[in-house]
């Protein structure tokens, strides 16, 4: 099939972001095991950090090397301005990325309309526990969670009215604790990290390289959090964790299930009882390593940099080869 | 006069007198949606209650294949049909719950434990006992550990004591808002 000089350009693109994506997904899963333990060492905080930095990291080096390496040698390279063949298997590997981009776009912008409008339908609804200043805290009628923070540009902290009905009784001190546990998602703006996870393209959670840093980023999130709330003191933690196992409680009652984008009390898949014992049991600080942890890699990335920059006299040749692909 | 709900379809098991629930459209679920809301309307009220606006046929054609899969119940009001839902949402996720769990298991191969096992996970329901054993395991280590500050009432409800670990706020109870 023959394309012209633009359209040869956009595949080139499509191919080189969506090959380097999936080879730099599943390079870092098949390291997941060794990371996860090297992050051990680390304060919950940084592990979040890191753990957020090894998902969008794939998508950050693709974009990469597709606009500072393979844009530049294929306008500095390629000198046929008119119409050329390209192989069908080509094509057929870079309609299938397209598709594989354009679902990921499609799902991330459906969760994003849904969580606005679920947010606008809270603001009008809901009842106004605090006062706005802050983040205005909102009683809801069953929102599919039992406290959860929700929206972006203007974050609410939604609670269930299961939570705050006489059955449950929730000390006041410990309902405290859980307003500032989804007050530190909100600083730390981990809606909007769970925002532009959404629009990540990421292989199937069965394939290798599926996923292996989501729900230890989730967990890493949460645990960041309570220890911002509790802030080391121990009855504070003591009633975070009754917060916990009362949030849980109420989440059960619930036949709701949240399906916007939210940082809930107990989010679906935490492991309630190893926070409850991060809090009851607190471990001497750890060590914060990240940092030379951090260095590692930096070094690494640069390194990886430094050995494509060399390579990129060979750039042009390989995008000619990967147009080209199968054919005779 | 209420229209007796539709018979099950020959074949089908007891426990799935209703048709196959884990397939309602989208619509289908609005319409539902706007029925519980409303408690029992006509097709015109239905139409009103939409986000969307569809058109009068199409809503009446939707509430006739809820009424036929036996999900609403339907009387006559002077010339116009009033609808109601049939089922509680509860009841409806059930049996629709139902009917996912059994095409769950007659659709694998794997042994049935590894799929209760996974249903478990992504049910996202806590086990009660679990959380008996953490709410022990919270008032051990509270008497274990040191005699704790009286600034920190740790059996203060709403309504009845302060916080003194977070800013002064009153009870957080519905209809309190401060």
């Amino acid at each position: 099939m023959t394309l012209s000089y633009t359209l040869r350009l956009l595949c080139v693109l499509t191919l080189a972001i969506g090959l380097v994506l999936a080879a730099s997904q599943i390079t870092l899963a098949l390291a997941a095991r060794w990371i996860l333990g090297a992050l051990d060492a680390t304060t919950a905080r940084w592990r979040e950090r890191i753990l957020y930095l090894l998902q969008i990291g794939p998508a950050l080096i693709a974009i990469f090397i597709a606009g500072a390496l393979c844009l530049p040698s294929w306008l500095h390279g390629e000198t046929n301005r008119e119409s050329e063949s390209v192989s069908t298997l080509c094509l057929l590997v870079a309609a299938l990325i397209a598709l594989w981009f354009a679902s990921t776009l499609f799902r991330g912008l459906a969760l994003a309309f849904r969580t606005r409008r679920y947010a606008r339908a809270c603001r009008r609804s809901g009842q106004l526990l605090f006062p706005a200043g802050d983040i205005p805290v909102l009683a809801v009628s069953d929102p599919g969670l039992p406290v959860g923070l929700i929206g972006f540009l203007r974050p609410l902290i939604l609670v269930s009215s299961g939570l705050l009905d006489a059955s449950c009784s929730i000390p006041l001190a410990a309902f405290d604790l859980a307003l500032a546990h989804e007050r530190s998602h909100a600083r730390h703006r981990d809606n909007w990290k769970l925002l532009t996870l959404a629009f990540l393209p990421r292989l199937h959670p069965r394939l290798p390289g599926g996923d292996p840093f989501r729900q230890p980023w989730q967990n890493a999130a949460d645990w960041a959090a309570d220890d911002d709330a509790v802030r080391g003191d121990p009855n504070r933690s003591f009633l975070l964790a009754d917060a916990l196992v009362l949030a849980a409680r109420a989440a059960n009652a619930s036949t709701a299930r949240a399906t916007y984008i939210c940082t809930a009390l107990t989010s679906a898949g935490a492991d309630l009882a190893v926070r409850v014992h991060r809090l009851i049991h607190p471990q001497p600080s750890a060590r914060t390593t990240a940092p030379s942890l951090l260095v590692a890699l930096a070094a690494f990335a640069l390194l990886a940099a430094a050995a494509l920059c060399t390579l990129s006299p060979w750039i042009y040749n390989l995008s000619e080869h990967l147009l080209h692909l199968g054919a005779a | 006069m209420h229209e007796p709900k539709p018979q099950a379809a020959p074949g089908e098991e007891n426990g799935a007198s209703l048709p196959p629930l884990g397939v309602l459209g989208r619509r289908e679920r609005e319409v539902l949606s706007v029925l519980r809301v409303l408690g029992s309307a006509t097709v015109q009220q239905v139409v009103e209650g939409l986000d969307t606006s569809l058109a009068y046929t199409t809503v009446m054609t939707t509430l006739d294949r809820l009424f036929r899969k036996g999900l609403l119940a339907r009387h006559k009001q002077n010339r116009a049909f009033l609808y109601s839902v049939a089922l509680s949402a509860r009841d409806l996720e059930g049996h629709r719950a139902a009917h996912l769990v059994r095409r769950f298991f007659s659709e694998s191969d794997v042994r049935p434990e590894i799929l209760v096992s996974c249903l478990v996970d992504a049910v996202h329901h806590y086990d009660t006992d679990l959380l008996d054993q953490l709410e022990s395991s919270i008032r051990t280590a509270r008497a274990h550990s040191a005699s704790p500050s009286p600034a920190h009432p740790s059996s203060a409800h709403p309504g009845s004591a302060q916080s003194s670990s977070a800013p002064p706020q009153s009870t957080p109870r519905k209809g309190d808002p401060r």
